[in-house]
């Protein structure tokens, strides 16, 4: 029933058992190793839920509480679903406390609606403007599954609701998303 | 089943996560059902759009700055452990740290107050550029370092009593001294930002570390180095990785304090305490 059919752009980044234990000893070279192979998923999901000017300083801040939690990782799940879950969390918190900030634009100028004949890459940029309009919580869930590529159970565990809810949260992500990017002068 | 029915289980038959006997049953909705295709090749699009997007690269400083944190997170423990396991230890600190509220460092990353702008473009670059090139040699040949300074700054090696006259203020490092530091030399230097005075201190160990005190905020002496807004010893600090050492800046008064060559928080926090101190005798 799980399956992956989307371009992920996940890396392929399996966290060893000996890697985890050098960072839990707070080994910096072990700590450094563990950003090397996983930062970039971090970073960009910070980007796309908080914007660039954010973005940087709450990845800091995942790592910092990576390291400090690193403890409490059971193993139960895969090392980068738990780290999703952190990075998420981290994301969400900040939006909540700064309810009032919209999350920037994350590429470029404001988009014209009068330019309905978008070319590729404006198209990406209206994708990524109507993204950021969009309510946090779909955002975190249409980005695990069409960015980062996750099954419903991975994105159910990351985001900590059953896995039946994924499906109908999805619906209304893109839903929202679509009314958005019409608006913005998308043309499907 | 109903449109109504199809199109909430619309997401899981796009993303292939249905079971496969309800998953045959939308694929037969959808054969006759214009409203519920024209809805799932929106879903389609929308893929074909997010996959598309270019992942954001994370900036390259990302890691240093991070490593700076870590380390005053672990210079924050050692502190707390100090204070719980070792009474004598926690005298001496309290001697340096009298001020020290406990080292609760609230970063802010990128744009701190040593980042800020300048009038003018060429003096701006001409600073950074030789800044970075003392930062560089500093590491390994403070002497050399010191000498790339002088060599394109106007200076004067002075006395305290000297230096007073030259900046009209009494610089805080005239009135007394970190203590385990002595003097090497002071010199007044004239910089496009400011007119500054400069110590070069020793440790015990043979070790040299930098004071400068200054007018302006330190701007573009650190233009592309890795640094963090942090609040240590109870003032907003600017830290600047310089590999293996550290360089901070905090507002003294009206005036600023830069130190390079620490080499770690617990050290910043007893520089910022002897600032404190210092200024509390004017």
């Amino acid at each position: 029933m799980t399956s992956n059919n989307v371009n992920s752009q996940k890396e392929a980044s399996e966290v060893g058992a000996e890697l985890l234990a050098s960072c839990l000893a707070g080994d910096r070279r072990g700590q450094l190793k563990l950003y090397e192979s996983t930062h970039g998923l971090v970073y960009r999901l910070m980007v796309r839920m908080v914007g660039f000017q954010e973005a940087a300083d709450l990845t800091q801040q995942v790592y910092l509480k990576l390291f400090s939690k690193i403890d409490q990782f059971s193993g139960h799940s895969r090392f980068e679903t738990w780290l999703y879950r952190l990075a998420m969390n981290e994301a969400l918190q900040y939006l909540r406390k700064n309810s009032r900030k919209k999350t920037a634009v994350l590429a470029g100028d404001p988009v014209s609606p009068q330019r309905p004949e978008a070319e590729r890459g404006e198209q990406r940029e209206i994708l990524e403007v109507a993204m950021s309009r969009i309510d946090p919580e779909l955002r975190s869930i249409f980005l695990l599954r069409e960015v980062e590529g996750m099954s419903y159970r991975d994105i159910a565990e990351v985001v900590e609701i059953p896995e039946g809810t994924v499906g109908s949260r999805l619906n209304r992500a893109r839903r929202d998303l679509q009314n958005h990017l019409l608006e913005l002068g998308w043309r499907a | 089943m109903s449109c109504s029915e199809i199109q909430n289980l619309l997401s899981a038959y796009h993303d292939d996560e249905l079971d496969s006997d309800i998953r045959e049953k939308v694929a037969k909705h959808l054969v006759n059902c214009v409203s519920c295709v024209r809805e799932l090749s929106l879903f389609e699009e929308v893929s074909q759009l997010a996959a598309d997007l270019t992942p954001p690269v994370p900036p390259s400083n990302l890691w240093a700055e991070l490593e700076l944190r870590l380390q005053a997170e672990t210079s924050q423990q050692e502190h707390v452990v100090s204070q719980s396991v070792a009474p004598a230890r926690l005298r001496f600190l309290r001697k340096y740290s009298a001020f020290i509220v406990a080292a609760t460092l609230l970063f802010a990353v990128g744009v701190g107050y040593l980042n800020q702008g300048d009038n003018s473009h060429n003096a701006h670059h001409h600073s950074s550029s030789v800044f970075s090139q003392y930062l560089t040699a500093f590491e390994n040949d403070p002497d050399s370092a010191q000498q790339i300074l002088l060599k394109n700054y106007t200076n004067d090696l002075v006395k305290s009593e000297q230096a007073a006259r030259l900046l009209g203020y009494q610089p805080a490092i005239a009135r007394d001294l970190p203590a385990d530091y002595e003097i090497v030399a002071s010199y007044v230097i004239k910089m496009p930002c400011c007119t500054c005075l400069q110590t070069v201190c020793r440790r015990k160990d043979g070790s040299q570390i930098v004071i400068f005190e200054h007018d302006d905020e330190t701007t573009e002496w650190f233009d592309g180095q890795p640094k963090i807004n942090a609040t240590c010893g109870g003032e907003e600090c600017c830290l600047v990785n310089l590999d293996e050492r550290i360089a901070a800046s905090w507002k003294r008064g009206k005036r600023h304090i830069t130190v390079i060559g620490i080499r770690d928080i617990t050290e910043i926090n007893e520089l910022i305490a002897w600032s404190d101190q210092s200024r509390n005798k004017i």
